[in-house]
């Protein structure tokens, strides 16, 4: 029961996670803003999510698949956004002027 | 039950969010960028419904469709990088 309930209550923070960086990106006029909020708010969501369905779930195997696909977006997140970034910054993306509010 | 169903519709009306900005953004890396979000939009969904529908092999849909995420933004991203050469 109380498993139950910190498990809905983490999913649901996972959820509010996702919409704050939902908003973040379609909001910020600036390219390296949205990478920043892609790479940091929506992996945050995505791992309190995963935990919460980890607390939900009541077997074993359930747990550790869900680990793999955490593990697995943990590596992996960072290097898509570095590498995105990357290409984005080598092939001369311009940078905005005003940092004011991204 | 209904809490699933529920994390399930809102996590849809966020990944169609999510492709406002692969539709909009002004360059091919805003769209890759959305492309990542729609990937990672997308496994959580599908972690939710092998919950809802109580089915373990969906998880591991969802790992395949993790890698296949991570190595397209990265191929497209070189792509783009080499100007046409990986």
């Amino acid at each position: 029961m109380i498993l139950t309930i910190a498990g809905q209550i983490l999913v649901s923070l996972g959820l509010v996670f996702s919409l704050i960086g939902l908003y973040s990106v379609l909001a910020y006029k600036s390219f390296y803003a949205r990478v920043v909020i892609t790479s940091k708010i929506d992996t945050m969501g995505f791992i309190t999510l995963i935990f919460g369905m980890m607390l939900l779930s009541g077997s074993w195997i359930v747990v550790l698949k869900l680990t793999i696909i955490l593990l697995f977006d943990l590596l992996t997140s960072p290097l898509a956004t570095t590498g995105l970034a990357h290409s984005a910054f080598q092939s001369g993306y311009k940078i905005r002027k005003d940092f004011g509010r991204g | 039950m209904t809490f699933l169903v529920i994390t399930l519709v809102v996590i849809a009306l966020l990944l169609i969010g999510s492709l406002v900005r692969v539709f909009v953004g002004p360059t091919v890396w805003d769209r890759v960028l959305g492309l990542n979000l729609v990937t990672a939009k997308l496994v959580m969904a599908i972690v939710v419904f092998a919950f809802l529908v109580d089915r373990t092999f969906l998880l591991d849909v969802a790992i395949v469709y993790s890698l296949l995420g991570f190595i397209a933004s990265v191929l497209i991203s070189r792509f783009i990088e080499g100007k046409g050469q990986v």
